[in-house]
């Protein structure tokens, strides 16, 4: 029961103007008291809580003053759901809801760790044939860790959901287990962690925290690649963790065979758990997905849109999720309920990524990065300075573009399709070596795609 | 005890202490002053245990010294009525002897050692500030301080400090108010430390008072639990009040899209002729916001009706809202500057008043309808 009569129309008011901030738990939030011109507001863990900090204070702030009339602050705290307060409860105080606080990620000395995303659970995962085993898994891992499948290695493409099992498998663990030391944190963190403290020459405190949690997760794991002083850190990590039966969940790209130049010990250990793939979702999933989706932020998806934006979109639930936020906008904006028209519009002049990439769109965002003429790179030259950034141009084209090797060799000062291949190999070669020309090629090709051109 | 005082002296420093004299209290030695004769000057001290007093007469003339307990309201009413240019104090087998020409009282003194301590300044202070600058944020931000607790309030008001910066915020869940000045950081132990404290409502009428017409530099330390802030011959102490102040920043709405600028005399004026036809039941005055104008006006039932024009730099959309008009008399009184602006959104949503950079007035509307 609220403390406060008031609960239910600020909740409203907040789901009426806030659309885009709205979660499912949000029905799960109880107003505990009304105390010194606070409203205290209980919520069930520390994400919730951080979520809630960050991005719902100002939306239920405008909506406790606007239905109480009062000049009122918005204040959440962790608390047990199950308890039941009473009119005369004071809100839980410090000591009170520590137990709580203890029961989350370790706080001391990893305060740069990843936060724990409240949306990400296993609740809100979306089965279907393509994630079933991957899923599966991670559910077993995380009411069992340490004991089932160790380690469990996740891999698929961008926004197929490898972070969210991640994620969800750090909730499982801390709602089933008394205060754990759980670890989550990506990839290049592990490396900055490393590379600092051979810097400081503080090894030995690199490895006794590494080596003292109950369950380690790291995210893309791929940017391990090339990095060999922090593959050799992480094997010994690895082999401890292990041997003491403590869980191990790693995700990539790729499968651990196919990250270039990692070492091969930790590519076989990888193996020895369960490597499971996450392939881009079938139709169905994904218009399971678009309704889940939907459906969180408050939105009423008919079976029609969901089917038509689910033809649309392939397999990345990012596309999907933003393929959502623009019919939301743009149905807010016109004012009009969410049914087909209204998608076909909403989508319709998307440009597609795939189609809007040009030759000529390649060459002014390289030539934008790279500071070199256009007509150079289009010309006879053959300085260093302007041969490589023609062979990124010649790489991206064969990359982002359906055009033949003759086309892309004709265009660029009328080279040979052999030209073009070389250039390509190059690219993908250094690639490979220079973590910072991947870093490179990544942004140019979004920018390529984006069609978002930077002003120097 | 034997000293010569001017009874004036003797009545401000009087007037001073038993500002903080408990009012009713089981412990009688509460609602006493304590004067404690040294060899250079005439100490009173006065506390409730929550809020206390030191305040040191260096005008009199001490033959011996000693210390008295007497009863706070009864020596001021004595003193006060005392006439003669010098009168003389003695303390003579628990009995406080004062005599002037003619005149002679004789009060009981309670033992000294029944006066709880009262907590003086001691080292350097945290940061200073200019007892203007003290006076000024205390008027304007102790007329929005609750004035009784609700569950939607406070008695207190909050004092944060970041680096030389000094914020008082008051609050009754209705209004609030933002004032901050500029300090001189000390040597003080945290001098370092930005602090956050709610200090009560009496501690905050009683500095009021201190610095009501001093033009000084007050120490200001924060201990855990107590405030001290200490003048040249005057020492406040205060235990601060416990639990959690509305987050201001949060308080104060961000998103405002509509802007006002109008003259303070005018709009002063406006609200108390426009108040003129208020009654119990409607006590909102409307205020109708349109290019260039600004329109107030309110209806009573039984009284009447008034309208009230003035000339508004005004942008964004025609707005009508409805205030309590003391609330934005209270602080229209205060102002010293030429000019205000009102920042509004909606009619349900609060609206700030902003005066020069230094002061913030966050209001919330009536329902008119």
């Amino acid at each position: 029961m609220d403390t406060v009569p008031e609960w239910k129309k600020i909740v409203a008011f907040v789901r009426d103007r806030h659309p885009n901030i709205l979660r499912t738990w949000f029905d799960e939030l109880r107003a505990v008291g009304l105390d010194g011109g606070i409203l205290n507001v209980q919520c069930a863990n520390l994400p919730q809580q951080r979520y809630l900090q960050e991005h719902a204070s100002r939306p239920f702030v405008e909506a406790a003053q606007s239905m109480t009339g009062m000049l009122l602050a918005v204040r959440f705290t962790i608390g047990n759901h199950t308890a039941i307060a009473s009119p005369g409860d004071r809100f839980p105080t410090p000591s009170e809801s520590q137990p709580h606080e203890k029961r989350s990620l370790r706080s001391d000395g990893w305060a740069d760790q990843l936060p724990l995303n409240p949306d990400y659970t296993f609740e809100s995962f979306i089965t279907g044939p393509s994630n079933r085993l991957a899923h599966a898994a991670s559910v077993a891992v995380g009411e069992n860790p340490g004991k089932t499948y160790n380690p469990l290695f996740l891999h698929g493409r961008v926004g197929l959901g490898k972070t969210h099992l991640l994620q969800a498998i750090a909730h499982r663990v801390l709602a089933n287990q008394e205060a754990p030391t759980i670890v989550y944190l990506s990839c290049e963190q592990f490396i900055n962690h490393f590379i600092e403290s051979v810097e400081r020459g503080s090894l030995h405190d690199f490895r006794n925290r590494y080596r003292q949690v109950d369950v380690l997760l790291i995210d893309d794991m791929q940017f391990m690649a090339n990095r060999e002083r922090s593959q050799e850190e992480f094997f010994h990590t690895f082999n401890t963790l292990y041997q003491s039966g403590k869980q191990l969940i790693l995700t990539a790209d790729s499968p651990p065979g196919e990250i270039p130049s990692l070492e091969e010990r930790l590519t076989s250990r990888f193996g020895w758990g369960l490597v499971a793939r996450l392939d881009p979702p079938c139709m169905e999933t994904r218009q399971a997905i678009l309704r889940a989706k939907a459906r969180r932020r408050g939105i009423d998806l008919p079976e029609d849109v969901a089917s038509y934006v689910a033809s649309l979109k392939d397999g990345n639930i990012r596309e999907l999720e933003g393929a959502i936020t623009t019919i939301d906008a743009y149905s807010q904006q016109l004012g009009r309920a969410i049914d087909l028209p209204l998608v076909r519009e909403a989508l319709g002049q998307e440009p597609q990524a795939a189609e809007s990439v040009s030759i000529p769109r390649i060459l002014e965002v390289v030539t934008q990065h790279y500071n070199v003429k256009k007509s150079d790179l289009r010309g006879k030259r053959r300085h260093k300075s302007i041969a490589f950034p023609r062979q990124v141009c010649m790489f991206l084209a064969r990359e982002l573009t359906t055009h033949s090797l003759d086309e892309i060799g004709s265009y660029f000062g009328g080279r040979d399709h052999t030209t073009v291949i070389h250039a390509t190999r190059l690219v993908q070669r250094l690639m490979t070596k220079d973590q910072n020309l991947m870093t490179t090629l990544e942004e140019l090709k979004s920018r390529v795609t984006d069609g978002s051109s930077v002003r120097l | 005890m034997k000293l010569q005082i001017s009874p004036q002296a003797l009545v401000d420093g009087l007037n001073l202490a038993s500002g903080a004299s408990a009012g009713r209290t089981p412990k009688e030695a509460l609602q006493c002053v304590l004067m404690k004769a040294s060899d250079k000057a005439l100490l009173l001290m006065a506390t409730d245990l929550e809020v206390g007093v030191r305040c040191q007469l260096a005008q009199v003339d001490i033959q011996k010294g000693g210390e008295a307990l007497v009863s706070a309201a009864k020596i001021s009413q004595v003193a006060r009525e005392l006439t003669d240019e010098v009168v003389s104090l003695e303390l003579r087998e628990n009995q406080l002897h004062l005599r002037g020409r003619g005149v002679h009282f004789q009060m009981v003194s309670r033992d000294p050692k029944e006066f709880p301590p009262v907590p003086d300044l001691e080292g350097e202070p945290d940061f200073e500030i200019e007892a203007r600058e003290l006076r000024r944020m205390a008027e304007r931000t102790a007329f929005a301080a609750a004035r009784e607790s609700t569950r939607y309030a406070i008695d207190g008001l909050l004092w944060e400090r970041k680096g030389d910066q000094l914020m008082i915020v008051a609050t009754d869940g209705r209004r609030l108010a933002v004032a901050s000045c500029s300090v001189t950081p000390k040597g003080g132990a945290s001098t370092q430390k930005d602090a956050r404290v709610i200090v009560p409502a009496k501690t905050m009428q009683l500095i009021s008072r201190v610095v009501e017409s001093s033009e000084e530099r007050l120490g200001v330390k924060f201990l855990p639990n107590q405030l001290l802030l200490k003048t040249e011959h005057v020492t406040i102490s205060s235990v601060l009040v416990e639990g959690h102040f509305p987050k201001y920043e949060d308080v104060v709405p961000q998103d405002c899209d509509k802007r006002a600028t109008v003259r303070v005399q005018d709009m002063h004026h406006a609200v108390r002729r426009a108040a003129l036809m208020t009654s119990e039941e409607s006590k909102g005055v409307r205020l109708c916001f349109s290019a260039g104008k600004l329109v107030l006006s309110s209806r009573s039932a039984e009284q009447g009706e008034a309208s009230i024009e003035l000339d508004v730099r005004y942008e964004g959309e025609t707005l009508d809202i409805g205030f309590n008009p003391s609330f934005l008399s209270d602080f229209l009184k205060v102002l010293e500057e030429e000019e205000v602006t009102f920042e509004l959104k909606e009619p349900n949503r609060p609206m700030v008043c902003h005066c020069g950079e230094n002061y913030t007035y966050v209001v919330m509307p009536v329902n008119l309808s």
